[in-house]
């Protein structure tokens, strides 16, 4: 048999291998109890807290004299889960480093490259959903168009959370206390809440803007264009520097 | 299949180089064992022919195509088993190479025809974490040969594998050879090497000094002699007899005639003598057909 490596193409990414991968990812993940507490925490506010706002609110209006604390409270309730779907694709990239899977992947003719696009592609398809469904939940006054957009930026966000730990951490070890500080960017669109403009030092922090854009206008600060441009341009820019220093460390 | 000429490779910032000049080449159909100690740079040939180093120098070729200009599909017709498990520890056997076997565009085996080759059907619903090392590196195997490869790369392929496992691991190569495939196998075990290569080289000093059919590296690095053990009344004593002119040596005839000879066996090398000659300087550069 004659057959030169030109004659056959490797065609990547198809929707049959994205749904065995994924399939695959799933199992992989649910049969690991610290990943399967992360899905379940990444999608409990979601279901925990619309049938106990009133009540919520009402706590803390009479305890603390704030007047919608879910409101409030909403920047991290729609960043907290993709700061745990980011981890868990995160630890998935971490064990396939560690387990030499990705070696593996990458002497098949769909390679590393591909494998890491799939990742992307799968982090921001899930981080959408559940931030869409969180925009309808949690920030209803937004309107249909900017949830849209903000679950656009959540889900850029969790892919940056994803390749962080693939990215700075060489082994799970170094990713669980990469964690605590991952953690951190949680608190950064609770700035965006801040009346004044001094707010804006925290502007290069992606998760920032999506703060930014929940918060009713009604203090000094950019206009919508500019809040939407800048988030998406921050987003952007923090997931393709991740994942060009994932795909260096990958090799 | 694969052409190397002149082959050179330096990691960065390392001092010394790890390939220099390196050359062999291996027809279709071939077993190739690629022996040499730690560090000899047995992996890293591998990981250059299998384009996964660049910034080498000299000539690699496979299928005749240099490798550098490879692109991905030529991973169609490579198999590799590595000298580690790379395999998704919560996943079973069967799930693991679903979906391996989703990656490639040829067709591929069926999971269960595989893993039957290797003797894995049983386990084929386990997860992998549950494997010894030797499932495991069984179960690597059988990801190499899910796709029907023409070419296969195996690291240590009996690693942690009980001798009657190891033995059917060595079957399963020369079985492949018999169906045409060709194999480039890097392995420290001698016996195994002896066993099912065609052709082994001795890396060492970033080159192959030493090549040639284990048959004739034993003869080559052994010495012409034949050993008789003797019967001497209730003892036993050792005798060596040149093997030039051995039918007309006065003494052995006389054992022979005396019906004293208890055992005789020919003084030739075993790999393990051609492996620490070859490398460890004592070699004659040169190949023994």
């Amino acid at each position: 048999m004659s057959m030169t490596p030109s004659t056959t193409r490797a065609t990547g990414l198809t929707p049959k291998r994205f749904t065995t991968l994924l399939a695959a990812d799933t199992r992989n993940a649910g049969r690991d109890p610290t990943l399967i507490f992360g899905i379940v925490m990444s999608i409990l506010p979601t279901i925990l807290i619309p049938p106990f706002r009133d009540a919520i609110n009402g706590w803390a209006r009479g305890l603390f004299a704030i007047p919608d604390l879910v409101l409030w409270a909403s920047p991290m309730l729609m960043t907290l889960p993709a700061i745990l779907i980011g981890w868990i694709t995160g630890f998935l990239f971490l064990e396939d480093r560690d387990e030499a899977t990705l070696l593996a992947i990458d002497i098949t003719p769909f390679g590393k490259g591909a494998y890491l696009q799939y990742r992307t592609v799968a982090t921001i398809l899930v981080a959408f959903v559940i931030s869409v469904v969180n925009g309808f939940v949690f920030t209803p006054h937004l309107g249909p168009a900017l949830i849209l957009f903000m679950a656009l930026l959540v889900a850029l966000f969790a892919v940056s959370m994803a390749f962080v730990f693939p990215a700075l951490a060489r082994n799970k070890v170094e990713g669980l206390a990469l964690t605590k500080v991952v953690n951190l960017f949680s608190i950064a669109p609770l700035l965006a809440l801040v009346p004044s403009l001094w707010r804006y030092l925290a502007a290069p922090v992606p998760s920032f803007w999506i703060g930014e854009l929940i918060n009713p206008a009604s203090r000094p600060g950019l206009p919508l264009w500019a809040i939407l441009v800048l988030g998406l341009l921050t987003h952007m820019a923090l997931v393709v520097w991740l994942y060009r220093f994932t795909l260096r460390r990958a090799g | 299949m694969i052409s190397v000429q002149n082959l050179g490779f330096t990691y960065p910032g390392a001092t010394a180089p790890t390939l220099t000049n390196l050359g062999f080449e291996i027809g279709k159909g071939e077993v190739y064992g690629l022996l040499g100690p730690s560090g000899a740079g047995k992996s890293t040939t591998q990981k250059i022919l299998m384009g996964l180093l660049a910034g080498f120098s000299g000539t690699a070729r496979l299928f005749g195509e240099d490798v550098a200009s490879l692109g991905r599909a030529i991973y169609e017709r490579i198999g590799v088993s590595f000298e580690l498990p790379t395999l998704y520890l919560r996943l079973t056997a069967r799930e693991n190479l679903a979906l391996f076997a989703a990656l490639y565009d040829r067709p591929t085996k069926k999971p269960e025809e595989v893993l039957a080759v290797v003797d894995l059907q049983d386990a084929a619903d386990q997860r992998v974490e549950t494997f010894s090392k030797g499932m495991k590196m069984r179960l690597n195997l059988c990801r190499a040969l899910l796709h029907d490869p023409e070419l296969l790369f195996l690291d240590e392929p009996t690693t942690g594998q009980d001798p009657a496992r190891a033995r059917v691991t060595r079957e399963l190569i020369l079985r492949l050879k018999g169906e045409g495939k060709t194999i480039f196998l890097t392995t420290h075990n001698m016996a195994e090497a002896d066993e099912v290569c065609d052709r082994v080289g001795f890396l060492s000093g970033g080159h192959i000094p030493v090549t040639g059919t284990p048959a004739n590296l034993k003869r080559q690095f052994g010495r012409r002699y034949l050993a008789v053990d003797a019967r001497d009344g209730d003892a036993i004593s050792r005798h060596e007899f040149s093997m030039e002119g051995l039918g007309a040596n006065a003494e052995f005839r006389t054992l022979l005639e005396a019906d004293r000879i208890a055992s005789m066996h020919t003084l030739e090398a075993s790999l393990d003598d051609v492996f620490i000659k070859a490398t460890g300087g004592g070699a004659t550069v040169g190949e023994a057909q």
